[in-house]
């Protein structure tokens, strides 16, 4: 019985961890593609914050990635609650690039 | 290779490339800009559709915007008709107008298609040059050095990057664009093992408009930006033009263009007049025809050169315009942009915006229907 319960502990981690790096990479690439797209929405499109979120919102499982402009108005984070957020800068003439 | 292989593979080769044009429409010769029509350089001439249907183009275009996604904004923003030169109808969602700049996807990897003419007409690069990307110059004897321009502008590069499904995040293309490849998306997309030999499979890559975006920042001989300013911009008067770089500072041709409407029909215009503008050769002699004629590869029928094309799809191609006939070849994006040329009509066609509530079989057939109601060939008032 001991090794039974073991093993669903191992499993219930082992799955655990499976499921955290699983959404990670979803924040992580997710985030991504929505600060990117936010940030030239509002930076090279010249549209406002609101309007360039609400079109991406209407894709499917967008609206659980938490999405904000930044402080200094310069760019857009966005990413899963919980995890990192990534970041899209804009600077003059090139657009938006993602950070790291 | 034995002899007779090669022969064997030479009949086949021909044979193939026999069969894509056959699925194509007839093509049309590109028609040259009217002698008391202006170039768009400052501004479009304007006129009224002369032969078209108004009440199919009014229909067509109702349709059109009709699709609004749940935020209530229409998924096409933009439509932009041009016949004989002349801008006919012009028409943007709410909230959307002639300053507008509209994102391309896709639809700007036809933008290095022009940046590499140009260079071609200049002889900085030919087409059948390797391409030669940084991973590959290591060994004298990597495989990958049989790559050339003209592979990469075909999508027959052979390399393993083929851009995948978008929408999951393990995808080539999402860890290119938005991933952990997304800072220098040359350098990944060229370090990659080849999957096929160059030259003999179509494999659809934003990853290999990655490389022509580097190789154009490399041999343009000056800053990038300066080198399409003096060489396209400036000359077609298309002053909205963004192009979004990476951190390693390579342009994003394959995905991030940005640019009016107006300037997406300018771009278009440049292709229906033979690369020809105001009497200046933009594009070299015969570049515009290599640009709509496929590549001969069993798998593909309709694409060019970073151009997509009338001819019956291969598999993992997109449908066209070729099944009503239209002789048509196009820049195409994700999301439904297109710019449609069609040389028989002497007609440009842009459509911008989303596709939430939309589909890409609903957008061809409305498309289409715009088209036909400006099929009689002729010009603007």
């Amino acid at each position: 019985m001991k090794w039974v319960i073991g093993f669903c502990v191992w499993l219930a981690l082992v799955l655990g961890y499976l499921g955290y790096m699983e959404l990670e990479e979803r924040s992580y690439v997710g985030g991504g593609f929505v600060a990117k797209e936010v940030c030239s929405c509002i930076h090279v499109g010249e549209r406002a914050f609101d309007a360039c979120r609400a079109d991406l919102m209407a894709l499917p499982g967008m609206d659980w990635l938490e999405t904000a402009p930044l402080e200094d108005g310069d760019g857009v984070r966005s990413g899963l609650p919980g995890f990192a957020p990534r970041i899209a800068r804009a600077k003059p003439d090139r657009g938006c690039t993602l950070e790291p | 290779m034995t002899l007779r292989a090669a022969f064997a593979l030479a009949i086949a080769l021909t044979i193939v490339a026999i069969d894509a044009r056959a699925d194509a429409p007839a093509r049309s010769p590109l028609p040259p800009q009217r002698i008391d029509v202006a170039y768009p350089t400052r501004g479009w001439p304007r006129g009224d559709p002369q032969r078209s249907d108004h009440v199919e183009t009014e229909v067509a275009l109702g349709r059109l915007f009709a699709k609004k996604s749940s935020a209530g904004v229409p998924d096409t923003r933009a439509i932009l008709v041009v016949q004989g030169g002349k801008l006919v109808v012009e028409r943007y969602a709410p909230g959307f107008d002639a300053n507008t700049r509209f994102r391309s996807w896709s639809a700007g990897k036809s933008l290095a298609n022009a940046w590499v003419g140009i260079l071609v007409r200049d002889g900085r690069v030919s087409l059948d040059e390797p391409l030669d990307a940084r991973p590959w110059r290591a060994r004298a004897d990597d495989p990958r050095r049989a790559i050339t321009v003209r592979h990469a502008l075909n999508m027959t590069t052979g390399l393993a990057n083929e851009d995948g499904d978008g929408g999951d995040p393990s995808s080539f293309i999402a860890q290119l664009l938005f991933g952990s490849a997304s800072g220098d998306t040359a350098l990944a997309a060229s370090d990659l093992a080849l999957d096929a030999p160059p030259g003999t499979r179509w494999a659809y890559s934003t990853g290999t408009t990655q490389l022509l975006a580097r190789l154009v920042a490399d041999r343009a001989g000056e800053d990038w930006r300066a080198f399409s300013a003096r060489e396209l911009n400036e000359p077609l008067g298309m002053r909205s033009l963004l192009v979004e770089v990476d951190r390693a500072d390579t342009p994003l041709l394959g995905a991030f263009v940005w640019a009016s409407a107006q300037d997406w029909a300018r771009l278009g215009l440049l292709y229906l007049r033979d690369g020809l503008w105001e009497g200046r050769r933009i594009l070299p002699p015969g570049w515009v025809d290599f640009t709509r004629t496929p590549a001969p590869v069993p798998n593909n029928g309709s694409y060019g050169a970073h151009f997509w094309l009338s001819g019956k799809p291969g598999p993992e191609q997109y449908p066209n315009f070729g099944e009503r006939g239209f002789d048509s070849f196009e820049m195409n994006g994700n999301a439904g942009q297109m710019v449609v040329i069609v040389p028989s009509h002497d007609l440009v066609v842009v459509r911008l915006g989303e596709m939430h509530a939309s589909s890409w079989e609903e957008l061809r057939e409305q498309m289409g229907e715009l088209i036909e109601a400006f099929a009689a060939p002729g010009s603007a008032r």
